[in-house]
């Protein structure tokens, strides 16, 4: 009984040693990827792809901290970049490399240089903006018109329980920042303060801090005004023609996912093909239009229908995208901002 | 009850798996809890170097409100699961022991399904456009849908439901053993039945009351999972402090480490009032 088990643990060691195909470990968000590219790229490469999925950023750090197996790709938003970096768990990248690194947008390898100057360790995969997602049936037009993040403070919703923002100390008190004229990454105790001044006064009609069920919640009339996701709010615009979603004349903050490779990785080579694949025109154009977000692969925009890159909610207009900002990881600066959502959140 | 040293080396050797369970899988990982709540915050986990901060916090009153909150949920809590379970319990208790296996089995069972599932569909259930308004709109008790999920009331009620069973379940096993001849007593000497319950019945079950109080309030004044899922996120409560602090980067570990040790302190005061109020009622149903 044994010496079968041994036997049988030798041959599965056999069996996997004959089995020589390369593995590349990726790890995504969950439905971020359209999977027949991923079967694709296998046949491609004559390669396996190990995809394991998380739903947050610090999931994923604490996973590839903590675990023995190693991972090739990661896919972290723009601020966690800069903490893969510091804690030197990012490989810089080797352009010469990346042959389709030309296809990306150059507008927005600048965005993402605030958070990874000179582009060195990531490579943008999607992004998006943050703005107001509300139900037409219930909010006045001209209310709409101001087409400003102080319509969260505005009198008519007073006691009425209709209005939330994201349950994201960046993006709120990002918010505020920007209303009061300062950089959304400006965490120097005057912008604080007078971002405070705007917080307390939105506080006052803020019912929730919610950055999952507003949407539904927005579609049925739980909530009229939500701070949200354009992204998110487009995939609910498309089902329900009730809904509208402006962008603030004062800016916004975007958000970007980037495609990193690991240091600990264990096929670099597999890991530069996988990136220059998705950075095929036809394959970020099919990517995109599984994902539903904007795709930084310009090259791309050619082959996809009108309609979706002429749309100004997704594809913002270069004018507009000067007003916004990447959000940049802050260091112990972040603690004050933290601090100060938390005294919004706790009074 | 030790009547010879030698029973009492055998119970010695009978507790001890217990106690090395006990030792090494709860008070260990309890003092190196203890230990982060003095060290300095890094953005993942912790640096080693001596830091007050977080206890400075703790009693520095910017905490003040989760606690307020938490504790003032778990007194409700366990308010109206005892003013609820005691009428159930007490029926249990009496009625012939065909029913009473199946009404055991009817409190029971809700644990059969998965708490998060029973949570979900409590927020269907709740919201806006959910059944209850539904419901009462359509009997025309009210013209416009109740604001009820993500308030402190759809808490309470989730709360209350989550943890009655657990109080349900003591009060019965004090009840049934209840000699309720004394009740006969009491009445042939005149007394009414509220009178003899509040003489005879209440004092005879106060043991199951503190141990429900045990099962209910401990736990719900560290509850998270209720608040986060139906509850007002712009009250916090305690337990949910606590994991913003583990998980959100940057994080706080110390911070969060002395939050425990302070709904721990909590739970211990608590304790120890209960504990001499059953005590002193003890002494008094004596005399």
């Amino acid at each position: 009984m044994k010496y079968r088990i041994l036997i049988l643990a030798l041959l599965s060691m056999l069996l996997v040693a004959c089995s020589n195909k390369p593995v590349l470990y990726v790890f995504n968000w969950s439905d971020y990827i359209d999977p027949e590219l991923i079967s694709e790229f296998e046949k491609e490469f004559g390669c396996q792809i190990k995809y394991s999925t998380y739903d947050s950023n610090e999931n994923m750090i604490t996973k590839i901290r903590g675990s023995r197996q190693s991972f090739d790709l990661v896919f972290p938003t723009g601020d966690h970049v800069s903490i893969l970096i510091e804690k030197g768990l990012a490989e810089k990248l080797d352009k010469s490399k990346l042959s389709n690194f030309a296809n990306l947008d150059t507008q927005l390898l600048e965005k993402a240089a605030e958070f990874d100057p000179g582009n060195e360790y990531s490579i943008p995969y999607f992004w998006g903006a943050t703005g107001m997602m509300y139900n037409k049936k219930h909010l006045p037009q001209e209310l709409i018109d101001k087409q400003s993040w102080a319509i969260f403070g505005d009198p008519f919703f007073k006691d009425k329980r209709k209005v939330t923002m994201l349950d994201d100390a960046r993006e709120v008190v990002g918010a505020a920042l920007t209303m009061a004229g300062y950089d959304v990454n400006n965490a120097s105790d005057e912008a604080l303060e007078a971002a405070k001044k705007y917080l307390e006064e939105w506080d006052v009609n803020i019912t929730q801090f919610d950055s999952d069920s507003y949407k539904n919640e927005v579609a049925d009339g739980t909530t009229w005004l939500a701070q949200a996701y354009n992204g998110d709010a487009l995939q609910q615009m498309e089902q329900n023609p009730d809904l509208g979603f402006i962008f603030p004349k004062e800016g916004t903050t975007l958000w970007m996912d980037n495609i990193v490779i690991l240091k600990s990785s264990q096929s670099k080579d597999l890991a530069y093909e996988f990136v220059n694949f998705l950075l095929r025109p036809e394959v970020a154009k099919r990517n995109a239009e599984y994902v539903q977000y904007p795709t930084p692969v310009k090259a791309a925009y050619d082959l996809m229908d009108e309609s979706v890159t002429s749309n100004t909610d997704i594809y913002l207009t270069d004018e507009y995208m000067e007003k916004c900002h990447m959000l940049r990881y802050l260091g112990n600066d972040a603690v004050k901002i933290n601090d100060l959502f938390e005294y919004i959140k706790l009074n | 009850m030790k009547s010879n040293s030698k029973s009492s080396r055998l119970d010695y050797l009978l507790a001890a798996p217990t106690l090395i369970w006990l030792t090494v899988f709860f008070l260990v990982p309890y003092f190196i809890v203890l230990i982060y709540g003095f060290l300095t915050p890094d953005i993942f986990d912790v640096k080693f170097e001596f830091n007050l901060d977080a206890y400075r916090q703790l009693f520095d009153g910017t905490y003040f409100r989760p606690f307020v909150l938490s504790v003032k949920l778990a007194i409700t809590t366990t308010l109206l699961c005892i003013l609820i379970a005691y009428p159930v319990a007490y029926l249990i208790a009496r009625a012939s022991d065909k029913i009473k296996n199946t009404l055991l089995i009817l409190i029971i069972i809700p644990f059969w399904t998965n708490l998060i599932i029973r949570i979900f569909s409590w927020r269907i259930f709740l919201s806006y456009n959910g059944v209850l308004n539904d419901i009462l709109m359509r009997i025309g008790l009210i013209s416009q849908p109740l604001e009820i999920m993500r308030t402190d009331l759809a808490v309470i009620m989730v709360m209350v439901y989550v943890y009655l069973p657990y109080m349900i379940l003591p009060l019965y096993s004090v009840l049934e053993k209840l000699d309720f001849t004394l009740l006969h007593a009491a009445m042939d000497l005149g007394a009414n039945e509220v009178k003899s319950f509040f003489k005879i019945t209440l004092p005879l079950s106060l043991e199951g009351i503190f141990a429900g109080v045990l099962l209910v309030f401990i736990p719900a004044l560290g509850t998270y999972l209720i608040p986060q899922l139906v509850g007002d996120q712009r009250s916090l409560y305690v337990g949910q402090v606590i994991t913003y602090k583990i998980k959100n980067i940057p994080r706080n570990w110390p911070m969060a480490s002395a939050l425990s040790f302070g709904l721990l302190i909590l739970v211990a005061i608590f304790l120890l009032l209960g504990y001499i109020l059953l005590k002193k009622s003890k002494v008094r149903g004596v005399a």
